[in-house]
């Protein structure tokens, strides 16, 4: 089933950042859908939420955009890593990969249960 | 790398504030759009598909306002929005916009003016160097000395004594002034007026020339040189500005000498100066005898410098002393009678500054209305914006951001209101320029004043942000997003805040209303001056000037001139009558006349008993002014010859003051100090204002010809009256002529009409009064304002109310009268506290009113009737409204 993007910090950055982590230019829908495809629809990302995250991570650095041309078209805003998103994203797995560890020590995944 | 990117959308945000705002669109449409398509796919219908990728986004418009937040660029971007959107929603309500920066104009233009016209006058410094160490002394005469003069001119002993004795003043000075006349020069003889002064009076002002040297202490003393100082207005106007006039010399003819003299011309002053007035011509020494000890003569006035380090209150209280010991020295003359100083400044004020404060109080108060007029609109327009803020609030705009928006229109309001205030202020000045014809001293001075701007300005502004921001900051709260639900499309104020919007009118009211009775006071009082009988018939008189020049004419001469010349004028087409006499009505004031009658004690500190005014009458002036014989008879032709013996008519108040329940006719009198001749009183004229509208001052009269006999200078200058047909100017080209063929060197020093010196004898009370007026008209149109906007708001919050009531039966004109019953308990309420407060203040007015009392019954009566006609006519919109509500639509809504 789809659950909703949880209240953890961090985990929609981290997301976006693993999306656009292969060198690839998208636009936030093609992001959004790209979510959706790779977690399986498991995952539910409000879309406002994510162009609030997109909007922040430029402001702080991390991605670069640009205005483009999508396949259709149209006119699109296309987001990709800048060097300091790379970093970022290393940073970011780390600590998710702490962060999941731990939690998963008290709560034991669903298929080991 | 950070710093600079945010710097770079923050620029752009700036530069191009929409650019922003419509990449952020776009990226939204492409995205609904996108989601849309995949929906359509998906099997769904287009509209379906559109609204369901709206759903999924949660919310476009919230989405906007967050995302306007995280850029965290409000700054000028959002400022220039709201003011952008502040603009278009004041367009939309253009009442509310021109009612507030219409208050906001007027109340920072009158202010500014009327404050701009006080500084210059009261409390910008005279321009001499350390001009606030500047006295001027002159001396008294309190009841223990037999006279009651409070400024009466100094005597040569009292300056030569005050000057060796004191220990206070760095340097004084005499200063007095004389006509005379001059033919040197370019263009017609003419007389001016001289100062006779101390050389140290340029010492004292620290003045010094422009060309050649100021007077210096070799040209005083009792035979002083015969040198002059030119004024520069007078070196350009009759030596065209002649650099060489330095050396030359000045025929000048003087009243009081009888020598010719022939003055040498030292020096020219810098354009500006001068003292004791800007209509002095030149300056010359005044004989001054030390050896002179006579304590009798005053005919000077003083001037004196603060030594260094000494303060006014030192030399003030210095003074006190010396005087003490005047008194023991000469009980004969210094028993309540001695120098008096006051500063500069203030003497120069005079009695403009009690008039000017009034003003000033008066336009305070039109200050304030103007206040509580901006706040009450302001507060009722912040209510009309709840629902609006609430909305925008839920929407996800922050608080900040929320009170930005609703303070762009208060600082619109202001700034557009602070400009129309300043274009008022600066013709506001122009117009009290014109408006004072005179009756302001120091107008020099006065320009349109950048800090009482600064004051008024801030003062009003600070009002319309402070009370833009109350509500602002009240619907701002985090928990008003409530009140969108509960308020929907209901009521959206509570009587609490009606409430404080009703005493804010009843205040207004009460404010307005005091005003309005003090000008209503000022109007009857100046009613009553101008129907005020001179005592005489007014209309068609001409006085015309005359000072021979004691150089050329002995007192013979000089009687003969105008023998020569009152029959000629009588001769002149369109003259009935003609004669002459020393002083008109209402030219200047003078009540400094003594005198004695023969049997009666002498006053402690002088010779004379008694005060009164006299004057020096031709042959006819009673009748050619009109002046009414009440006893005894008037001069006849014999009267008129200097052998003949010396007779007087005193007026009625002479004869009720100094001889009550006696009769004058047949007492005798003296004008010289005791030695001179007597006059038998041989008739009762009636009274004359010589000293101003309704000034009643004992006055006694002389024929010319005898006075000849002790005062033969006082025969030089006379006025010729002239009782006309027609216009009396008219006849002013024919007298010049006659003139002329007399004595082509002669110049006639003014002519007047009675009634242009009528006009500016009251031209301060009309000054002062046509502010008032306007004052206080502009508070009640204020304040009719504020009654309006209430009412009008409350009419609009009960609507419900009235409905429920025109659904249970209520007739049209029941609640026609309800409203207006509200409106007049309103203003009601705050007349009774205007008049209470007017009774209790009006009592500052006294001063200023003429035999009007400051309650007088029919202003009060006047005035509130008036304010219920104002209240009336103001709630009579909004209670139009209100009857006209239909009962259905009224209780949908609410």
């Amino acid at each position: 089933m789809t659950v909703p993007l949880g209240p953890l910090p961090g985990t929609l950055e981290l997301l976006i950042l693993k999306t656009l982590g292969a060198g690839s230019e998208m636009h936030g829908f093609a992001i959004l859908e790209w979510i959706l495809r790779s977690t399986g629809e498991q995952l539910l990302v409000e879309d406002g939420a994510l162009y609030h995250a997109l909007h922040r991570m430029e402001a702080r650095g991390w991605l670069e955009s640009d205005w483009g041309v999508s396949e259709k078209g149209r006119k699109a805003k296309y987001y990709r890593l800048s060097a300091k998103g790379m970093k970022a994203l290393a940073t970011e797995e780390r600590q998710w990969a702490r962060y999941v560890e731990a939690v998963a020590r008290i709560a034991p995944r669903e298929s080991e249960s | 790398m950070v710093a600079f990117r945010r710097f770079r959308l923050w620029l752009r945000c700036l530069l191009r504030p929409g650019s922003v705002e419509r990449e952020l669109r776009e990226e939204l449409l492409l995205h609904l759009e996108l989601e849309t398509e995949k929906n359509i796919r998906s099997g769904m219908t287009p509209e379906a598909a559109r609204r369901k990728a709206m759903v999924d986004f949660g919310g476009v418009e919230r989405f906007k306002e967050q995302a306007r937040d995280e850029r965290r660029t409000r700054g000028l971007e959002d400022v220039f929005a709201d003011l952008r959107n502040a603009g278009r929603t004041l367009r939309r309500s253009p009442g509310f916009a021109a009612v507030t920066v219409l208050t906001l104009g007027l109340g920072i233009g009158a202010n500014t003016a009327l404050f701009s016209v006080v500084n210059g006058v009261l409390l910008e410094p005279l321009p001499y160097h350390e001009s606030e160490n500047l006295v001027y002394i002159n001396t008294y005469w309190t009841a223990e000395s037999g006279f009651e003069f409070a400024d009466y001119p100094v005597g040569s002993p009292e300056y030569f004594d005050y000057k060796s004795q004191n220990r206070t003043m760095e340097a004084v000075a005499a200063v007095s002034t004389e006509p005379i006349t001059v033919v040197d020069g370019e263009g017609d003889p003419e007389v001016i007026r001289a100062g006779w002064v101390s050389p140290s009076m340029f010492r004292v002002l620290r003045m010094p020339p422009l060309l050649g040297r100021t007077l210096v202490e070799e040209d005083g003393g009792p035979q002083p040189a015969q040198v002059v100082v030119l004024s520069h207005g007078f070196w350009e106007r009759r030596f065209g500005g002649d650099s060489t006039v330095v050396g030359r010399r000045i025929a000048l003819g003087m009243e009081v000498s009888a020598e010719p003299i022939r003055a040498e011309i030292v020096g020219v002053m810098p354009p500006g100066f001068g003292y004791p007035d800007s209509g002095i011509q030149l300056w010359g020494p005044l004989p001054l005898d030390p050896a002179r000890t006579w304590r009798g003569g005053h005919w000077f006035d003083m001037l004196g410098r603060l030594g260094r380090g000494v303060t006014f209150e030192e030399a003030k209280a210095e003074m006190a002393a010396i005087m003490e010991q005047w008194a023991v020295t000469y009980p004969d003359h210094h028993v309540g009678h001695g120098l008096q100083m006051r500063p500069l400044l203030e003497e120069e004020v005079g009695e403009a500054r009690s008039a000017l404060l009034l003003l000033m109080g008066s336009v305070v108060v039109v200050l304030l209305i103007a206040c509580a007029n901006v706040a009450s609109l302001l507060l009722a327009r912040g209510e009309g914006r709840r629902r609006e803020v609430a909305v925008r609030s839920a929407l996800g705009a922050g608080r900040g951001r929320l009170i930005q928006h609703v303070m762009a229109e208060s600082f619109l309001l202001a700034v557009v209101g602070g400009v129309l205030g300043l274009l008022l202020a600066w013709l506001g000045v122009k117009g009290l320029l014109l408006l004072e014809a005179g009756t302001i001293p120091r107008v020099e001075e006065i320009g349109l004043d950048a800090r009482a701007l600064a004051f008024t300005g801030g003062v009003v502004l600070l009002t319309t942000l402070l009370f833009g921001l109350a509500p602002a900051l009240r619907e701002s709260r985090p928990e008003a997003a409530a009140a969108l639900r509960d308020a929907g499309l209901r009521s959206t104020a509570s009587p609490g805040r009606l409430r404080f919007r009703r005493g804010i009118v009843v205040f207004e009211v009460a404010l307005s209303v005091m005003l309005v009775v003090a000008g209503g006071l000022m109007v009857r009082s100046f009613r009553g001056l101008l129907q005020e009988d001179p005592g005489f018939p007014e209309r068609e008189l001409l006085f015309a000037q005359f000072t021979l020049p004691a150089a050329e004419y002995e007192p013979e001469e000089a009687a003969l001139f105008y023998d020569g010349l009152v029959a000629r004028a009588r001769a002149l087409p369109g003259v009935e009558a003609a004669t002459l006499m020393s002083r008109p009505p209402l030219l200047w004031e003078d009540q400094n006349g003594r005198f004695h009658i023969e049997g009666r004690p002498a006053a402690p500190t002088a010779p004379s008993c008694c005060m009164a005014s006299f004057l020096h009458v031709g042959e006819g002036m009673f009748e050619t002014l009109g002046v009414p014989l009440l006893r005894g008879r008037l001069f006849g032709p014999d009267d008129h010859r200097v052998e003949s013996p010396g007779v007087a008519v005193v007026d009625q108040a002479t004869a009720e003051r100094w001889w009550p329940g006696e009769d004058p006719l047949g007492q005798r009198l003296n004008v010289s100090a005791g030695d001179g001749p007597w006059y038998e009183v041989v008739g009762v004229v009636g009274n004359v204002t010589y000293d101003g509208p309704g000034v009643v001052w004992p006055t006694f009269y002389m024929p010319f010809a005898q006075t000849a006999r002790t005062h033969p200078f006082l025969t030089l200058s006379a006025y010729l009256v002239l009782r006309t047909t027609g216009d009396p100017a008219a006849t002013v080209p024919a007298l010049r002529q006659v003139v002329r063929e007399l004595d082509p060197g002669l110049a006639i020093a003014g002519t007047f009409t009675m009634e242009g010196i009528m006009g500016n004898a009251v031209a301060r009370p009309r000054f002062v009064l046509s502010l008032m007026g306007l004052f206080a008209v502009l508070a009640l149109a204020l304040a009719d304002i504020g009654i309006y906007g209430v009412m009008a708001y409350g009419v609009a919050l009960q609507r419900s109310e009235i409905g429920i009531r025109r659904a249970l039966g209520a007739e049209e004109w029941e609640v026609l009268g309800m409203v207006l019953r509200q409106g007049l308990t309103l203003a009601g309420t705050g007349m009774a506290l205007g008049l209470v407060g007017a009774a209790a203040g009006t009592r500052v007015l006294e001063r200023f009113l003429h035999e009007v009392s400051p309650t007088d019954p029919l202003t009060f009566a006047v005035v509130a009737v008036g304010v219920v006609v104002v209240a009336l006519l103001a709630s009579w919109l909004p209670a139009r409204r209100a009857g006209g509500v239909d009962p259905l639509e009224a209780l949908r809504m609410g």
